[in-house]
């Protein structure tokens, strides 16, 4: 357990540090910040107009946070590790799949927290929701993490991870999407973040403690539920290749 | 002739072995070796290390100390590797011969009971040859079995331990010279100038060195080589018949696969009682292995 402590320490100060030198991985970290302090322009009509526009933002916020950061701080830095072979390196030094997962996958975490709680700063919602935005929000990303992290195993490079990312950011963005059209709007709750952002808006328009919130609660812990399941279920498959 | 009928049994032995062989075997004896050696502490050092690009050489080195945390600080790695000049330039800016340098630093700071290295000569400089050779020297002395996959046999030689090549699935082990002189030794006769070409052929011509142009001779795999101005030439001559032509143009047998231009040795090393090498003033500092049954005798013969 102590050396697991250790050697997961050692790997997260790498990452992190990694995190703030590589500036692809930053900008794209960072990136969901500025979609949010641009569209936070476009308010300006009615106060009620503004209200809901701000609401629509913090929800879209986290979608976008959760399908950016996931894919980029998890996927796309497995997959560099993998081809630049240091993931090799690290594999023959006695550190195994399990710590270099657990270290990315705090880091995505961190992250994620990081980036929606500007995120949430810059809209103007309330500000004693912070704490309730930002459980749900890291709830809401665990299966996108997940699904990163098993990408990540399953990608040989950077040029793949690239590919395997597309799906991860369009399924995480959808339900930011989901007023455009009907079918949308029906398919929204079923994908991972559908849910959560359903339970941000509700925490933004306070009604978060209603009934109304249960079933997007039940969704979003049976997403975390399967993601969980099928991480443990493939990762050992998956970590064997490598 | 000793030899190692598979890659397992090859593991199963206890001494140091360095094999030249393709990389395609250097990756079967990897796997090999890392299940046998599977509860021990091991340091694996490949020819695709390199380490994360982003990060400085002091920060890769003290990640890697903080994961093998054993009783070498990895300041006391950088020190002992030379590193201090490229503490904090990036990995990804190094040069080959620091890179190798920074591997073999990294496979230091875990103390290791058995190392697996592949090609850790090839990228190094003279002092850089020096400074690993005296490491793995140091570390075999304090019980470490070291296993390297080496492209030329001639590296494979430098090293302390059994040297050998891969052919058709079997390890052939170099006869280890020599603590006595099997050929009979030929008598001294002093250095004189005589008329002397040796002939080397390449694929349209046959070539006629001047011997003060070779800087030294080789044999490997039943064939001879000349090494001249870094490049190698294949000699009809055997070994014996150049040892006998050839000593009295300055010539000397340092070892029983290797006769070395005297006049081109810049410096003998000795990295632990058993393992002594010569390092030439060529264009490449090559160095060659002096057996330890001959450094007595050249020191003698040339009053060193």
């Amino acid at each position: 357990m102590e050396t697991t402590l250790r050697k997961t320490g050692a790997l997260l100060g790498k990452d992190l540090k990694d995190l703030v030198k590589n500036p692809t991985m930053l900008i794209c970290t960072l990136l969901p910040i500025a979609f949010v302090l641009l569209y936070a322009q476009m308010s300006g009509g009615s106060p009620e107009e503004s209200e809901m526009l701000s609401r629509y933002l913090v929800s879209m916020a986290f979608c976008i946070t959760a399908g950016m950061v996931g894919s980029m701080t998890v996927l796309t830095a497995i997959a560099e590790e993998k081809e630049k072979n240091t993931l090799r390196t690290l594999m023959l030094a006695n550190v195994s799949a399990g710590h270099i997962l657990a270290s990315r996958g705090i880091v995505a975490f961190a992250s994620i927290a990081v980036v929606d709680a500007v995120c949430f700063a810059v809209l103007d919602v309330p500000a004693d929701q912070m704490g309730s935005y930002l459980l749900i929000s890291l709830l809401g990303s665990v299966p996108i993490v997940m699904i990163a992290l098993l990408l990540g195993l399953a990608a040989r490079d950077q040029m793949t991870a690239g590919l395997y990312s597309l799906p991860i950011v369009l399924v995480a963005f959808l339900p930011s999407f989901s007023m455009a059209n009907d079918t949308l709007e029906k398919l929204a709750p079923f994908f991972p973040t559908g849910e959560a952002s359903e339970l941000i808006e509700l925490s933004a328009q306070g009604s978060l403690y209603t009934g109304d919130a249960l079933q997007p609660l039940l969704v979003t812990l049976a997403w975390m539920v399967i993601s969980v399941v099928a991480f443990a279920l493939l990762f050992r498959r998956l970590s064997r290749d490598n | 002739m000793a030899e190692f009928s598979s890659i397992e049994e090859l593991a199963a032995d206890d001494r140091s072995v360095h094999i030249e062989c393709s990389r395609e075997t250097s990756a079967a004896l990897l796997a090999v070796v890392r299940a046998r050696y599977r509860t021990q502490r091991c340091a694996f050092v490949l020819e695709t290390d390199r380490g994360f690009e982003r990060d400085s050489v002091a920060s890769h080195l003290r990640f890697y100390g903080s994961i093998a945390r054993s009783s070498v600080h990895y300041e006391d790695a950088i020190s002992h590797f030379n590193l201090r000049g490229v503490a904090k330039r990036k990995m990804g800016g190094l040069s080959p011969s620091a890179l190798a340098l920074v591997n073999l630093a990294r496979a230091s700071l875990f103390e290791p009971e058995m190392c697996f290295l592949e090609r850790p000569l090839s990228d190094l400089d003279a002092e850089g040859r020096s400074i690993a050779l005296a490491w793995i020297a140091d570390r075999m002395e304090q019980g470490c079995r070291f296993i390297t996959t080496v492209e030329p046999l001639r590296e494979a030689l430098l090293m302390p331990g059994v040297a050998c090549w891969h052919e058709e699935g079997r390890f052939i082990a170099v006869d280890q010279d020599d603590d006595e002189d099997e050929d009979g030794g030929t008598a001294y006769e002093g250095d004189e100038v005589h008329v002397l070409k040796i002939p080397a052929h390449t694929e349209t011509a046959t070539l006629l060195f001047d011997p003060r142009d070779i800087d030294f001779a080789e044999s490997m795999n039943k064939a001879t080589y000349l090494s001249v101005r870094g490049e190698r030439y294949q000699t009809p001559r055997t070994m014996d018949e150049l040892e006998r032509e050839l000593s009295r143009a300055g010539f000397f047998r340092c070892h029983r696969s290797f006769l070395v231009n005297v006049q081109k040795v810049a410096k003998v090393e000795r990295y632990t009682r058993n393992s002594f090498n010569l390092t030439l003033s060529d264009a490449a500092h090559s160095s060659i292995p002096l057996a330890k049954g001959r450094a007595e005798e050249m020191r003698e013969r040339y009053r060193w």
